[in-house]
């Protein structure tokens, strides 16, 4: 397995290697403003790490992300953990939850301007809100689905309540847990940069506009925003699934999951 | 595609075989010729399979018993064509094998998987005809005698999860049966049932065998089950498999559950198996 | 006196979102607030506003380039997906850049698709189509590698042809995680519709609902928001609905499984 894995590598670099052979050309083609020249692009990109502007954008992006994530796990992960242990907690929150999680966080995003201004405070309000849902119910799903006969053995040799939560339902249920983290911080990137885009502030999103509205000369840094906005969503996908895979590696269910997610 | 794909001097032009009956009796329906499977290479290389020879004639029923991760499932894969042996061959009807032959059929073990959940019964059984694109009522018509004939009659519009396991097997039978083949290849199709289905089973088996005309090879680890079944056992070794010895059944048909288990013969081939299998 | 079990079953769902929605219009009821205007109104305003001007105007045109970039993704991503799955060293090598465009938040693109298709219909249609792309792609090919081997074993002893096996068992095979891809690309292309109209466009209900808070217009930012948020969660419903209908077989067969 972990040769076949080595043997697609270079496989894996022809297709970036393709990718970038045709920006070349089309980059190349005289009388478009729409795509830059490689070339430009890359040179672009390493005026940008050098300017702390850059560093700062990309600074305030991932502090949004992380604050609103934190947050809404918290208020997820708990309210999901209270209706998965108590049924009239679970049909009480089914309607709101299920409105709030459909709700296009985008289209609150104009009132939260308007109520908070266009700083970091509306900016994590937002997301914290929208993935707050996500992982309630994600959350839910674990806790339901711990086998009843292990969570009866708990009870009847006598394990306490409060032990059998710590020792039993928390850990049958973080695999759930993680798969909800882990859409929530995607969602959440995604979000983020739409509310820099729309409402202004600062982070990347900003960047990106200012630099797209800075006409032709900018757009080997717009280009070179954007390449930075993937690898920073690449980045943070790899550090969150490396995580859990160590967190996780003991469940026998993860795997399982995993393909079902 | 032609499935007897012509060879040296195994071919036999199955056609003029069976319109000359004279010469019939002479091809067994299959041959396993010195067959070997190595899995892997150099010094992960692993043998599932040492050396395997045997034939079956036309009408035969024929079990292939051994110990429980003794490559029989590597075998039967073998022998309907669905992986190459490293050496050696099975030959259909006379001509080697190397797709699964159009006039030979596979129950799987794990009928949950074999089915497919998102068909009724009468279409996962009508799925042969359909691939072998006869029209549309004499599909209905052809699928719809098998289905009775394995006791399935009531159950077509239902899906394969809504039955029970006894039940989703039969389905799984009933399709391999729906396009008419030569040989039917089992690979412990009754392992996953309990007891009192899997009797129900081996008599219903046994009764299509008859009805349907078709030569069956079935993988069992049960020796009860292939001494109850078979009119010859062919008897492998542990792992990497060989063949120990090739035992004829002497018991008369039709066989009856209570009355065939209960004869002295079945208790003596009992023994003496169990003796082989487990040496 | 005992209340029978199915008013109090009913009554567990409801009491929590009939209390918030009433609470909600006695506490806006004599609002001062210039943010929060009392419910009443909204409700009044939304009936003035979008019965039928604004939703023939703004709401129609949006759902409608929505309904096109999604489809178009959804029959693209899905065909594909197919073709990777066949020609699996060509799947290695696009998955790195795939996987990249998947990862890279659509929006950060919307630049990049003004300067590239104007700021007409042309543009939001691609940038829909974009963003729901993926997701269905990435899916389809996940779900169709997952195919059980013994399905595919079943595949082989009918001996049938790549089409064949991609239309009889790979495709039905890998259907329910195409539609958790699809859902995904729903909610990615609602956004991507509101973002675009926001961001680049003089139309739209995306567009309204800006225009309305840039000019403090707050109730009919209001009427927008509200509107946004019933077809954003009517669409989730409609294939919610529809994706139980269609899986119905794997939907039941997995209750039946975990059952037994």
């Amino acid at each position: 397995m972990l040769r076949r894995k080595f043997g697609d590598t270079p496989l894996k670099w022809t297709g970036v290697g393709i990718l970038l052979l045709i920006w070349l050309v089309f980059g190349a083609v005289p009388d478009q403003t729409s795509i830059p020249t490689l070339p430009a692009t890359i040179q672009a990109l390493f005026g940008e790490l050098g300017d702390p502007n850059y560093w700062g954008a990309i600074g305030d992006t991932l502090q949004t992300w992380f604050v609103s994530l934190v947050i809404g796990s918290v208020v997820g992960i708990t309210l999901g953990i209270l209706a998965g242990l108590n049924v009239w907690m679970e049909r009480s929150i089914a309607a709101p939850v299920e409105f709030f999680k459909t709700i296009p966080i985008i289209a609150v995003l104009p009132l939260g301007i308007l109520v908070l201004g266009t700083g970091p405070s509306m900016r994590m309000t937002l997301v914290a809100f929208a993935v707050t849902w996500p992982l309630l119910v994600q959350t839910l799903y674990g806790v339901r689905s711990i086998d009843p006969m292990i969570r009866d053995s708990a009870r009847s040799i006598g394990v306490g309540p409060v032990r059998t939560f710590f020792s039993v339902v928390l850990p049958s249920a973080s695999p759930f847990i993680a798969t909800g983290v882990r859409v929530a911080a995607a969602m959440a990137l995604v979000i983020t940069i739409v509310i820099e885009l729309v409402a202004g502030g600062s982070g990347l999103g900003v960047e990106i506009s200012n630099a797209a509205l800075s006409g032709g000369t900018a757009l080997p840094t717009m280009y070179a925003l954007i390449l930075t906005t993937g690898l920073v969503g690449m980045l943070l996908t790899g550090i969150i699934g490396a995580v859990e895979r160590r967190l996780l590696a003991w469940h026998t269910t993860y795997r399982s999951i995993e393909v079902a997610a | 595609m032609s499935l007897n794909q012509t060879r040296s001097e195994d071919t036999v032009d199955t056609n003029t075989e069976r319109e000359a009956p004279a010469a019939q009796a002479a091809v067994p329906v299959l041959q396993a010729r010195n067959i070997k499977k190595v899995y892997g290479k150099g010094s992960e290389a692993k043998t599932a399979v040492e050396d395997v020879s045997f034939e079956v004639a036309k009408g035969e029923f024929v079990c292939i018993v051994g110990p429980s991760g003794g490559g029989k499932t590597t075998l039967l894969r073998i022998l309907s064509g669905l992986m190459p042996a490293t050496e050696g061959e099975a030959l259909f009807e006379g001509a080697a094998v190397r797709s699964v032959p159009d006039r030979v059929s596979i129950v799987f073990q794990d009928y949950s998987r074999s089915l497919f959940p998102w068909l009724r019964v009468n279409k996962n059984v009508e799925l042969p005809l359909r691939v072998k694109k006869v029209p549309r009522v004499e599909r209905a018509k052809r699928a719809q005698e098998v289905i009775e004939a394995v006791g399935l009659a009531g159950s077509e519009r239902r899906y394969p999860w809504q039955l029970s396991g006894g039940m989703q097997q039969r389905v799984a039978i009933a399709r391999a049966l729906a396009h008419r083949p030569d040989l039917l290849l089992m690979d412990e199709p009754f392992a996953s049932v309990d007891a009192q289905t899997r009797f129900e089973l081996e008599d219903m088996i046994l009764r299509v065998r008859d009805e349907f005309d078709v030569t069956v090879v079935l993988i069992t680890h049960d020796i009860d089950e292939a001494v109850y079944l078979a009119d010859r056992i062919v008897v492998l070794s542990t792992s990497p498999s060989t063949v120990r010895e090739l035992v004829t059944v002497p018991l008369t048909n039709p066989r009856e559950q209570a009355a065939t288990r209960n004869d002295p013969e079945f208790a003596s081939l009992r023994t003496r198996l169990l003796g082989l299998v487990t040496r | 006196m005992t209340i029978p079990r199915r008013i109090l079953f009913v009554a567990s769902y409801l009491w929590l979102p009939v209390l918030l929605i009433t609470w909600w219009w006695i506490a806006s009821a004599s609002s001062t607030s210039t943010f929060f205007p009392p419910l009443s109104t909204i409700l009044s305003e939304t009936g003035r506003l979008w019965i039928f001007d604004h939703a023939v105007n703004d709401l129609v045109p949006s759902l409608f380039n929505l309904a096109i970039g999604y489809v178009l993704a959804v029959v693209v991503g899905i065909g594909l997906g197919s073709v990777l799955w066949r020609f699996r060293r060509a799947a290695v090598a696009a998955h790195p850049v795939v996987y990249f465009l998947y990862v890279l938040p659509a929006p950060a693109l919307l630049p990049v698709f003004m300067l590239a298709f104007g700021l007409g219909m042309t543009m939001k249609v691609a940038i829909v189509f974009l963003s729901c792309l993926w997701p269905v792609l990435l899916n389809t090919l996940d779900g169709m590698r997952a195919t059980d081997d013994i399905k595919l074993d079943v595949a082989k002893t009918l001996n049938l042809s790549v089409l064949q096996k991609l239309r009889i068992v790979v495709l039905p095979a890998a259907s329910p995680q195409i539609a958790a891809g699809m859902r995904t690309a729903l909610a990615f292309g609602i956004v991507l519709m509101v973002v675009s109209e926001m961001v680049a466009s003089t139309e739209g209900i995306g567009y309204f609902i800006l225009l309305s808070q840039q000019t403090f217009a707050v109730t009919n930012m209001w009427t927008g928001i509200l509107v946004l948020a019933i077809v954003g969660s009517l669409l989730n419903i409609l294939f919610v609905l529809g994706e139980r209908r269609v899986l119905k077989w794997h939907y039941q067969s997995t209750l039946m499984n975990n059952a037994r």
